[in-house]
């Protein structure tokens, strides 16, 4: 268990200055909460064009507090899907990685909890924007604090999901974690209620965790959920779906974790070059 | 000339090679674009947006697969070499960096024209995206244009990207999102005001595409920032004044690589 704290603990280190030593800190935080700014910016101009307003309602709401969480689950999902491109092909150390007495899973629980914290950032300073839209807040904290904490369980397995099949492919890497933040960002409610999809997509999004996820965020932060689909599921059981779906989530990444890291192994690919 | 060509013809080959090559990976290419113009289109009908709307979500789609590989595949792309140590090859080869990097656009535009066009097609077959071809030709002038302008300007960025260092990898990143809100990727940049939406008319994408909105979308007039003639003047402007710069930053580049040496150092 030490061993595998440590793990932890050395690859969030590694990961922040991975991210940050090319500047001072001021700068740095000033270019992570620029990004999400500028993605929430062009939803609030979308929002402005189609109904020639920009004060507060149900619709901004929904689609700035969405957006804004998305921020962590899109950059965790990203950054996780790129990793292994990134060990492999750029700074050519996977192999040594993954021959280190240490686990690699506790590797890349590390790696994805500094992206996730530092996501954490642009999201408070997103969620301090809204006072100027204004967006009717009702903050329930203790909801919240569940919901961001095990809300990272969730992207960690998806990530790793992820994260093991890129072990695997040639030059997928970015591709892949885009990808599925893509799928969550399209199928999980986040900037538009579930009712708006097609029926089938709509079915299939309540199957997905991300989908309880940004309905309990709503909840949490704007004390409802406007989504005529979601609205319909109690508090209680939108907890309890979240949970269960994570749980599935868990189960599915450490099946594929074991499976792909036998078989990148096996293949020898651990020191695959793709890139030119 | 015979050589600057060859040299263009050698370096675009790899990537319009590795832009069909292998088949799965125009799954992504695709598929991956259409995700996030979809989630756009869905925001634009919850909204009740006029359908036009929808058109310029696709549209801005199509173009911002350009400007990402503007970004990733010409900008970074010095950079990206120097860590992998290719560098030092395009240095020594007995052809000009602007031939390398000319090589690079013509086959970076091929492969993203393939997604573009995928996008173009899947995504109006989708949504039923109506369009109406006011003036083909000037549509075709102004699309070549603003490619043009914008790999001239992924030009200029390279050799700014090589000597930035790792501040590179982090500006083609930050040049995602506030660009498309600035340049008006999903909406008439002229909602912006008049002046911010002109002052972000310095990256071409802006001009280009309230040009073609104009061009695909004539009840889009109204929101438009300027007459899209003017805009494709303006876009060969940009052109030569990027590819001008081009060429005095990898002058530049050059000069303190010989004088310093730390040109193809690599994690610098």
């Amino acid at each position: 268990m030490k061993g595998h704290i440590r793990a932890i603990k050395t690859a969030m280190w590694l990961d922040y200055q991975i991210m940050a030593n090319w500047t001072k800190p001021i700068t740095f935080f000033t270019y992570n909460i620029a990004k999400p700014v500028g993605a929430s910016l062009l939803l609030i101009a979308m929002y402005y064009v189609a109904t020639g307003r920009i004060v507060g309602s149900t619709a901004l709401s929904f689609l700035y507090i969405g957006n804004a969480f998305y921020m962590i689950l899109g950059q965790v999902m990203m950054d996780l899907g790129y990793l292994v491109h990134e060990d492999r092909e750029h700074y050519q150390t996977l192999k040594y990685i993954i021959i280190s007495p240490s686990s690699y899973y506790s590797y890349l629980i590390g790696r994805s909890a500094t992206r996730f914290l530092l996501s954490i950032f642009p999201v408070i300073f997103l969620l301090f924007l809204g006072f100027l839209i204004p967006i009717p807040y009702h903050f329930n904290y203790l909801l919240l604090i569940f919901t961001t904490l095990f809300g990272w369980i969730f992207m960690v397995s998806a990530g790793m999901l992820l994260n093991t099949i890129t072990l695997l492919t040639a030059r997928y890497g970015g591709s892949i974690g885009e990808a599925f933040a893509g799928l969550f960002y399209l199928l999980s409610g986040v900037i538009f209620p579930l009712s708006i999809l097609p029926s089938f997509l709509s079915k299939f999004a309540l199957f997905l965790p991300s989908t309880y996820w940004f309905s309990l965020v709503r909840r949490s932060v704007l004390g409802i959920e406007p989504d005529p689909i979601l609205s319909a599921i109690s508090l209680e059981s939108c907890i309890m779906l979240f949970i269960l779906t994570t749980l599935y989530f868990i189960t599915l990444s450490l099946a594929f974790y074991f499976s792909m890291d036998y078989l990148a192994r096996r293949k020898g690919v651990l020191e695959m070059i793709t890139t030119y | 000339m015979i050589k600057f060509l060859r040299a263009v013809k050698g370096r675009a080959y790899p990537r319009v090679i590795g832009a069909i090559r292998e088949p799965s990976w125009m799954f992504w290419e695709v598929f991956l674009p259409l995700l996030s113009i979809s989630a756009y289109v869905f925001v634009y009908r919850s909204l009740h947006a006029p359908p036009e709307f929808e058109g310029f979500v696709i549209l801005g789609g199509i173009m911002t697969a350009y400007w990402l590989n503007v970004l990733w595949g010409m900008a970074s792309q010095f950079y990206w070499e120097k860590e992998v140590g290719n560098l030092q090859y395009y240095i020594m080869a007995p052809a000009s960096l602007e031939s390398i990097l000319a090589g690079m656009a013509l086959g970076g535009m091929f492969g993203t024209t393939t997604r573009a066009v995928s996008v173009l097609i899947l995504g109006t077959l989708l949504f039923h995206v109506h369009m109406s071809l006011t003036s083909p030709l000037l549509l075709v002038a102004v699309f070549l244009i603003c490619l043009a302008a914008m790999y001239a300007m992924g030009m200029m960025f390279a050799s700014l990207f090589l000597l930035w260092g790792r501040e590179a990898w982090v500006l083609s990143s930050l040049f995602e999102e506030p660009i498309y809100f600035l340049s008006g990727q999903n909406f008439p940049v002229k909602a912006l005001g008049s002046s911010v939406a002109l002052a972000a008319s310095i990256i071409p994408l802006t001009l280009g595409l309230d040009a073609m909105r104009q061009l695909i979308f004539p009840s889009s007039i109204p929101y438009a920032l300027l007459n899209p003639y003017l805009e494709l003047i303006i876009l060969v402007v940009l052109t030569f004044l990027y590819f001008i710069l081009a060429r005095i930053f990898l002058k530049k580049m050059e000069k303190i690589g010989k004088t310093k040496g730390t040109i193809i150092t690599r994690w610098l």
